[in-house]
């Protein structure tokens, strides 16, 4: 629970995920993995072996807000990198790199014209002079929100990312290297948000036999919402397809090997809408072998995104399978 | 700096060859200790040998322009646009048609005899034709076919304090700036890359930066501005005059903060006036550049261009000899620097 709480509350905005990449290198400094960071920022974390290369990815980043503008009177005006509906942002905290906060406002007091051209922060600055010295254009802020348990879940800002590279960690420190002999990459990407970029460099400089992408993926079991196989509890969901990708044969026999011999609940999903995951990997032609395994997470987009704290260790328990099957006996 | 010669020669995108030849033709005759090669995109890069570390600056020789698909019965050529022009501008301007330059008119209806809301609809490209002054098909045809590039007819000219206006400022400016560059020596081993087909998706800097493989990029290029009788200054993107432009995000690339930081200093230190860009819209080859291949670190200077992917743009001598500045700043400087690379 710690280790969640610290990368939740830890700003990686994407494109400026380096407070991120200090905590998560420093987590491995003193492991077996060969721990490196590649030209755009993502962190390699290896053990060699004689067998399949097999890349399991998680994604460092969340959306930010960019400063366009100083105002005379100190405001800040800003555009989104990465999608963010600033409606359900409203009145939120941001922070920047250098600790300085603020608050996302809007100038219709009923929060109804939520454009970037509306919108502005207020980090209590009077003067244009006065705010210079704290945030300059071209910082990126990150959005922070209140980590909090509540029952069986944690709620947070961006957990789809923090709680997957959460589990990720724990996996990889909780195994037995000496288990398997896959070639283990598992890579923490970053700019995730702007279609996967990071994953697509990595991919391409790794090519993994198998690729398997680490995400979240919206729960549909809360009112309002056509309920789906993706319900929180239900354990980590293996991703048949969405609108641009479709699960190789290979990673939907290992993924679900894996969760049966382990005893593992999982459920299925197949959406309609989706990612650009496999675009973007399939840009840089690095493997064919894909599959994506999500974590199932309430209220995605919103400062209070709400994980099931069970998911979070069965999700780690997959993870911890798949790396110790032998990728092998399912990639012909 | 050459702008004027490289903005008046015809380079919509694929067919660069006008300004590629150019370029090599005056590197050839005037800057000594250059590898000249074109790939098969038909990307011109010139080497500047060093010992130091690989890195890549690039500016892209195409322009937006316009591909004739069809000539009428009556002689006039519809067409269709190469890259992204706004269709509203394209009423009764000034074209040159094919390799043989072949003036043109684009035609659009007299406002007496539109309908309220022809006047209300912006215009489309179906209601446009070029008119090169034949009366037939078969007339038109003699000089003109389909499949054949046409660009504006956008003269070079100075306009006060500092400002000059032509067409394709962006990226001509860019490539004049490399040129500039190119004169100097570097411990680096630094490839000057030409690109082509930026304008319709970055992708010859693809091609070209999966080939050399870059421990660094920096992308030198004509940017926008909206500073045109927009009394909101929290609007406009950049200024015309405000120094070299560097752009933190943009709807294509990141770029590398180590770097951003860097040329910031080295502006500084410098007394190179910089602005950051106030946008994430627009891209530029840094998008193709960053993520090809395992992915490489990028920067992108640029030059305030107003009007720009229209018929004529206008921008301040002063901004691109800062952009010049500051990019050979950059290019002196790195090796010597904390700058780590990968």
């Amino acid at each position: 629970m710690e280790l969640t709480k610290k990368l939740a509350q830890t700003p990686a905005p994407c494109g400026r995920e380096e407070m991120m990449r200090d905590i998560i290198k420093e987590r491995f400094a003193r492991t077996a993995f060969e721990i490196s960071t590649d030209a755009l920022g993502n962190i390699i974390c290896r053990k060699k072996g004689n067998g399949k290369r097999i890349m399991l990815t998680a994604p460092m980043d969340e959306a930010g807000l960019m400063i366009t503008y100083i105002t005379e009177e100190g405001f800040l005006r800003f555009v989104t990198v990465g999608k963010i509906e600033l409606q359900r942002f409203l009145g939120g905290r941001v922070c920047f790199a250098n600790g300085t906060s603020g608050i996302i406002c809007c100038e219709s007091e009923d929060g109804s014209r939520c454009e970037n051209d509306k919108m502005f922060i207020d980090i209590g600055c009077k003067t244009r002079d006065e705010a210079e010295k704290k945030v300059s254009i071209g910082d990126i802020a990150a959005i922070s929100g209140q980590f909090f348990e509540m029952g069986e879940c944690i709620s947070a800002n961006a957990l789809h990312s923090r709680a997957v590279c959460r589990a990720l960690i724990c996996s990889l420190e909780e195994i037995e290297l000496a288990d398997t002999n896959n070639d283990v990459c598992a890579v923490f990407t970053v700019q995730s948000e702007v279609g996967h970029r990071g994953l697509r460099t990595a991919a391409y400089a790794l090519k993994p036999d198998m690729l398997i992408a680490l995400t979240a993926t919206s729960a549909t079991d809360v009112p309002g919402k056509e309920a789906n196989n993706a319900a929180l509890h239900g354990g980590p969901i293996v991703r048949i397809k969405d609108s641009s990708y479709m699960i190789h044969p290979y990673a939907r026999e290992f993924m679900l090997a894996c969760a049966q011999k382990n005893n593992i609940r999982y459920a299925i999903e197949a959406l309609d809408c989706g990612d650009s995951f496999n675009t973007a990997v399939g840009a840089n032609a690095a493997t064919d072998v894909k599959g994506v395994l999500a974590l199932p997470v309430r209220y995605k987009g919103t400062p209070c995104e709400t994980v099931s704290k069970k998911d979070m260790e069965s999700f780690s328990e997959l993870i911890k399978a798949m790396l110790a099957e032998n990728a092998e006996n399912y990639i012909k | 700096m050459l702008i004027k010669e490289l903005t008046q020669l015809s380079g919509a995108s694929g067919n660069e060859h006008a300004v590629r030849e150019y370029i090599k033709e005056y590197v050839q005759k005037n800057i000594s200790g250059v590898e000249i090669s074109t790939d098969v995109m038909g990307n011109l890069i010139c080497r500047k040998k060093g010992n130091g570390k690989r890195i890549a600056i690039a500016a892209h020789m195409d322009e937006v322009g316009l591909i004739i698909t069809e000539i009428t019965a009556d002689g006039f050529l519809k067409f269709d646009t190469v890259g992204g022009i706004e269709t509203a501008v394209l009423g009764g301007k000034r074209v040159f048609v094919g390799e043989n330059r072949i003036p043109g008119i684009t035609s659009a209806k007299a406002v007496h005899l539109q309908t309220k809301s022809e006047l209300l609809t912006p215009l489309k490209i179906k209601d446009i034709a070029i008119d090169i002054g034949a009366f037939s098909k078969e007339e038109a045809e003699k000089v003109v076919k389909v499949g054949d590039y046409a660009v504006f007819d956008g003269k070079f000219a100075e306009l006060e304090n500092g400002f000059v206006k032509s067409k394709a400022l962006d990226d001509r400016v860019g490539c004049a700036i490399l040129l500039e560059l190119l004169k100097e020596d570097y411990e680096s081993d630094v490839y000057f890359v030409f690109t082509v087909q930026e304008e319709v998706g970055l992708r010859g800097a693809r091609c070209a930066a999966y080939n050399i493989c870059p421990d660094l990029a920096l992308v030198i290029e004509g940017t926008t501005c909206a500073d045109t009788l927009n009394e909101d200054c929290s609007a406009h993107v950049t200024t015309p005059g405000g120094g070299a432009v560097m752009t933190a995000i943009d709807g294509a690339a990141v770029s590398d903060k180590e770097l951003f930081n860097l040329i910031k200093k080295l502006a500084e230190k410098n007394n190179i006036p910089l602005q950051i860009k106030r946008t994430d819209r627009g891209g530029t080859d840094a998008g193709a550049i960053a993520y090809s291949g395992g992915g490489t670190k990028t920067a992108v200077l640029a030059v305030p261009c107003r009007y720009i992917h229209s018929p004529i743009g206008v921008m301040h001598t002063d901004d691109a000899k800062s952009v010049y500045h500051l990019a050979k700043a950059l290019l002196k400087n790195i090796e010597g620097s904390e700058f780590r690379w990968n």
